[in-house]
């Protein structure tokens, strides 16, 4: 009995091997075959690409859905690469020089997962779907397409901007040349569906998606776990090598670490601060640990309506007063400051403009000309996650050095959404917000034009309202010049930096490690988790 | 008895560690309090316990945590006992059917599952967003509470009120409340001190429960439930996080509960139901 | 047992089902938030808030609203889940067998722990092996159940690698692989009050005057302790067992949490943090009907042993 014990206390004691398991995969052809598992410490809510808008869903559901584009995928080395668009379900096409119509060849052979053939008319059907759904997120981003707005306000079903021609041709007219079209017909929601697949399965679509990409639904336990097969009638065998994905839902982020270190998980993903730390100094682990920026910029946002915030110089102040190398630290090197919305290699961004600097004393001469001498109290709303709790900890010190006196109150997302989005909510709180696509105006419209606010879920919670910089958006939106272009992002820039309706902190990086007999993948900029192209060696033991 | 005194003496080493003085638990110390890369310092001369996520001084927060952990715990056990005190003496002395009225209240809200409500409450009450950072949970603790110090004081004042001195008393004309505080209260005074120190014992636990699963009182309080909470990820690259106040928490909740055992033992030894704690 | 006292225990436990059923229709008014626009999201075109509002009979008065609710109650219609859209019903389906395996699981470990403690304990009264076991139970007692949860995940899972560390497992050994350490965990709490309970029925019962009689009958030490002195325990452990079958399943919250086992605490937890109404009272609903039927069951089957005993 005692020999027991010192035994196991010897063994709970000496240091486990916390190494790869398995050699690196040599192998120089894709082997197929195999299942990838990984995990989230969230749940999946839903498979309808007219619906998912979180970030959970985009690595099952860009592998279940093809659209008419795609990115190139990106490679390990290239922080440039994974931002082209190159055909997917289309084979080629051709845009006016007014930018006014795009003409789409659909590929050939392409088919769902039942086999039955992918056809122009089946794009028309789910884009007039999503313009004429209500719990839609995406109508806004059809907007361009002649006659779309008529489809959401209720008055005609089909839209007349959409022109199918035959089985493999399809046209889009648009009202205005607008250079984000491409990439808004690379997101998932673009992706076709057919007439008869969504009359049979009626609201049951969240759960029953008809596959038009490398790989289909097989089973899903709601909460648990996902399992997604190859789709047999995928044309192109490079991107669906496995024979399988499984996604683990609900496993906590150290729950994750672990199961991975213990080889039941292929790769993991947002690894708590500790975790992370360990797997920088671990030199076996490092071959197989993926970095990359992905397209996003956190921050507090500032509602410009409310006092003291309807003041410049308290924007200003708030943005000298921040140490933005806090966050930098706290996300232990996963972060870099930021001076706006617009992510570093982002086209349109003003490289020049250099973060506020941390000058607490100009922050409080700013306050004092402002009218605040001694600071003033303020309540900063921020939602249930480690990683925010802990910035809201360092930004509560920080602006209590220049007198502004933060309390935090903690809410659960759906609450904290509900309470940002109106024009009466809270006026200082986190905010971040991650691309859709890789253009600026994916950002700065979205967040910052007069034409997002709402009463309601708005989208530009800033309630920032600035005629010259709406007039200047919308001029670069439609401008096909891209150096033009450029000038007036740029432009655009230095006035929100100026301005400053959020107090801007940094844009951050995602870390993935994966087991060493996983090739073939690489995190991409825009959807992050893709593991269409991914493939599994020989597991061979070290 | 033995386990009474070593209680005590445990509770008064953790009234001592509230009041000892520290640095400040509520500031982080980014540039300073971590490594160059941001994780935590580990025990050093300086810092005997190390730092936590943020910089900041573990012994420091230990400490406040007694101050802040005890607070919550000790209102939160007051509000209960007065709840029970109020239903307890009221069914205990009225007798026949406003007793059995009441107990059946108790046993109604006894059909909710502790720590589910508890969590509902916490939660509600946070999106309710009360002006107070602890507020919500010893309401929440209190309102859940109740029930078993009522259940308890009932059955010690219905053997009371027969007893000849409060059937005299009562003969004499003497205004209810009257007889309670003279007769009925000093009598239940006991029992009511167990009680509360095992009731204490229970909202300390619940109460670091709350604050693990995020719905304690927000940042940057310093009790050992939240500490717990934050240090949690850190259990391989830096224990201490979550050594220290787990044993902190520990220490207090046997503390308490021997208290209170010991008490009990020698007020009244017969009395030991079977009672599960709800997890 | 009378029939009669059987009938009293069955109109008390469905005067508690309706308690429980009104309670949380109070807590669904209590709540701000407009339900229709909370369940139809943002987006929500006027005619499906008014759908949505007429099926919940939201425009009505109090009392309709509440005939409406229990209605819906009595045909198992508990609504639909803000988030997910699916019917709380199907949600809880899915999700109580775990937590009643897990609830089984705990509990057949505390008996397998418990009781046998309780008999050192009472047969070595006072000595060494009595404090040895009281400690274990009050440390257990007090030690809050993520930590010992934590602590049995890093070591027998991650450290030794002895189970799986977290999920739910498939087939009969995959599942009890799975089940042993958050079942652990739960038990490390209740180990100490059936342990007590045990200790102190023995300590009576050995001073009983028919136990005193059986030794002088010469039967063994063993004997006595086990047989007549174990069936004095009984009573108290099934009241126990009935307690912390309604506990448990009222969903170990934590411990699902840590284990990743997908029982109903774990789904209330997301709920709650979601603030997903219908589905946080779907549960608590379904939680207080099954302690109120496990309290039922517990106090016939006292009735059933309790004459046999103390007759």
């Amino acid at each position: 009995m005692k020999r027991l014990l010192l035994i196991l206390i010897a063994a709970a004691c000496s240091a486990p091997d916390r190494g790869p398991h398995w050699r690196a995969g040599t192998s120089t052809t894709p082997h197929d075959g195999g299942t990838l598992r990984f995990s989230t410490k969230d749940t999946l809510r839903t498979l309808d690409p007219a619906i998912a808008y979180d970030d959970v869903s985009p690595p099952i559901l860009h592998a279940i859905f093809d659209t008419l584009v795609d990115y190139e995928p990106a490679r390990a080395g290239d922080p440039t690469s994974g931002l082209a668009i190159v055909p997917r379900l289309a084979e080629r096409w051709e845009i006016a020089p007014d930018g006014r119509t795009y003409h789409f060849w659909l590929r050939a052979g392409i088919a769902y997962e039942d086999g039955k053939p992918i056809v122009a008319a089946d794009f028309k059907t789910s884009l007039e779907r999503v313009l004429g759904m209500p719990d839609s997120p995406f109508g806004q981003y059809l907007t361009p397409l002649d006659g779309a707005a008529d489809v959401i306000a209720g008055k005609a079903t089909t839209c007349a901007g959409i022109e199918v021609i035959g089985d493999r041709e399809l046209v889009f007219h648009l009202a205005n040349p607008d250079a984000t079209f491409l990439y808004v017909l690379a997101m998932t929601f673009s992706a076709p569906l057919r007439a008869d697949h969504l009359a049979a399965v009626g609201d049951q679509m969240y759960r029953h998606p008809l596959a038009s990409g490398p790989y289909m639904l097989e089973s899903w336990d709601e909460g648990q776990r996902i399992m997604l097969r190859r789709n047999p009638h995928y044309v192109d065998p490079a991107r669906a090598h496995l024979a399988r994905i499984e996604m683990l839902e609900s496993i906590p982020s150290d729950t994750q670490f672990l199961m991975f270190e213990r080889g039941e998980l292929d790769t993991a993903e947002r690894l708590t601060s500790p975790d992370t730390l360990w797997l920088r100094e671990q030199p076996a682990w490092q071959p197989f640990v993926h970095d990359r920026a992905t397209m996003n910029a956190y921050g507090i946002r500032m509602n410009v309506r409310v006092k003291p915030f309807d003041d410049r110089r308290v924007r200003q102040a708030l943005n000298y007063a921040l140490d933005k190398q806090h966050a930098v630290k706290l996300l232990n090197g996963g972060a870099v400051p930021s001076h706006g919305l617009l992510p570093p290699g982002m086209f349109g961004r003003d490289d020049t403009l250099a973060p506020y600097p941390h000058d607490p004393a100009k922050a409080r001469a700013l306050l004092s000309e402002a009218g605040y001498p001694h600071g003033f109290d303020v309540d900063y709303v921020t939602i249930n996650d480690e990683e925010a709790e802990k910035l809201a900890a360092s930004y509560q010190a920080d602006f209590g050095e220049v007198g502004v006196r933060t309390h935090i109150t903690i809410l659960s997302v759906p609450a904290f959404a509900s309470a940002i989005g109106r024009p009466d909510g809270p006026p200082f709180s986190y905010d971040g917000w991650v691309g859709d696509f890789p253009d600026p105006a994916n950002f700065l419209d979205v967040r910052f034009h007069s034409r997002m606010i709402a009463n309601e879920n708005s989208n530009n919670v800033s309630f920032y309202a600035n005629p010259e910089l709406d007039a200047l958006l919308d001029r670069a939106r439609a401008e096909t010049d891209r150096a033009a272009r450029a000038a007036m992002y740029h432009r655009a820039e230095r006035i929100l930096y100026d301005d400053a309706p959020w107090v801007w902190d940094f844009h951050r990086a995602m870390t993935e490690v994966t087991q060493p007999y996983v090739r073939g993948y690489e995190p991409h900029p825009v959807w992050g988790r893709d593991y269409t192209s991914t493939w599994l060696d020989d597991k061979v033991p070290r | 008895m033995r386990g009474a005194i070593v209680g005590a003496a445990l509770i008064m080493g953790l009234l001592v560690l509230a009041v000892l003085p520290h640095r400040d638990p509520l500031a982080p110390d980014i540039d300073h309090g971590l490594t160059a890369v941001g994780a935590p310092l580990p025990p050093s001369a300086d810092s005997p316990l190390g730092t936590d996520h943020l910089g900041r001084d573990v012994w420091a927060r230990v400490c406040a945590g007694a101050g802040t952990s005890l607070e919550i715990a000790t209102l939160s056990t007051l509000l209960a006992l007065l709840l029970g005190l109020a239903v307890g003496l009221t069914a205990g002395y009225a007798g026949g059917a406003v007793d059995n009225a009441l107990m059946r209240l108790v046993d109604l809200v006894l059909a909710f599952p502790f720590l589910l409500l508890a969590i509902l409450l916490a939660a509600l009450l946070r999106e309710a967003n009360l002006a107070s950072s602890n507020g919500p949970v010893v309401l929440t603790l209190g309102v859940v509470g109740w029930t078993t110090i009522a259940r308890v004081i009932r059955g010690k004042t219905l053997s009371l009120a027969r007893s000849e001195y409060v059937t005299a008393a009562r003969a004499l004309g003497g205004s209810p409340w009257r007889i309670i505080v003279r007769h009925v209260l000093p009598n239940v005074a006991g029992i009511v001190i167990v009680v509360a120190a095992l009731g204490f014992a229970q909202n300390l636990l619940a109460e670091s429960v709350l604050s693990y699963l995020g719905l304690g009182p927000p940042p940057p309080a310093p009790t050992w439930g939240r500490m717990l909470y934050e240090g949690r990820v850190y259990y391989r690259t830096a224990p201490w996080l979550s050594i220290a106040p787990g044993i902190a928490i520990v220490t207090a909740v046997v503390g308490f509960n021997l208290l209170g055992e010991g008490l009990r033992d020698l007020l009244d030894p017969r009395a030991r139901g079977p009672k599960a704690r709800p997890r | 047992m009378s029939g009669a006292s059987i009938l009293r225990r069955l109109a008390w436990t469905a005067l508690v089902v309706w308690f429980v059923v009104t309670a949380t229709f109070a807590m669904t008014l209590a709540i701000p938030a407009d339900p229709a626009k909370a369940l139809l999201g943002p987006h929500a075109t006027p005619e499906a808030v008014e759908r949505v509002r007429a099926y919940y009979c939201l425009d009505k008065s109090f009392i309709e609203e509440y005939g409406c609710y229990v209605s819906r109650i009595a045909h198992a219609d508990l609504g639909e889940s803000f988030r997910s859209k699916r019917p709380v019903r199907a949600i809880i389906a899915a999700r109580i067998w775990p937590t009643v395996q897990l609830a089984l699981a705990a509990i057949l470990l505390q008996l397998l722990v418990g009781v046998p403690l309780g008999l050192l304990a009472a047969a070595r009264k006072n000595r060494w092996p009595d404090h040895a076991a009281n400690l274990v139970g009050l440390l257990g007692q007090s030690a809050p159940t993520f930590f010992v949860g934590t602590l049995l995940l890093y070591l027998f899972a991650y450290r030794f690698g002895w189970f799986p560390i977290g999920g739910y497992g498939s087939g009969l050994v995959g599942r009890l692989a799975h089940l042993v350490l958050p079942a652990a965990t739960l038990a490390t709490v209740g180990v100490a009050y059936y342990a007590r309970v045990v200790r102190s029925e023995l300590v009576e019962a050995l001073e009983e005057d028919y136990v005193r009689t059986a030794r002088a009958k010469g039967l063994s030490e063993r004997t006595v302790l086990v047989r007549h002195a174990l069936r004095n325990a009984l009573g108290p452990l099934v009241t126990l067992v009935g307690l912390d079958l309604g506990l448990l399943l009222g969903g170990a919250v934590v411990t699902e949490y840590i284990f990743a086992w997908p029982g109903l605490g774990r789904e209330v937890l997301q709920a709650i943090l979601d603030v997903d109404l219908p589905l946080i009272l779907g549960v608590v609903l379904v939680s207080a009907i099954a302690i109120a039927v496990a309290n039922l069951v517990v106090d016939i089957v006292y009735m059933w042993i309790d004459p046999r005993l103390r007759g």
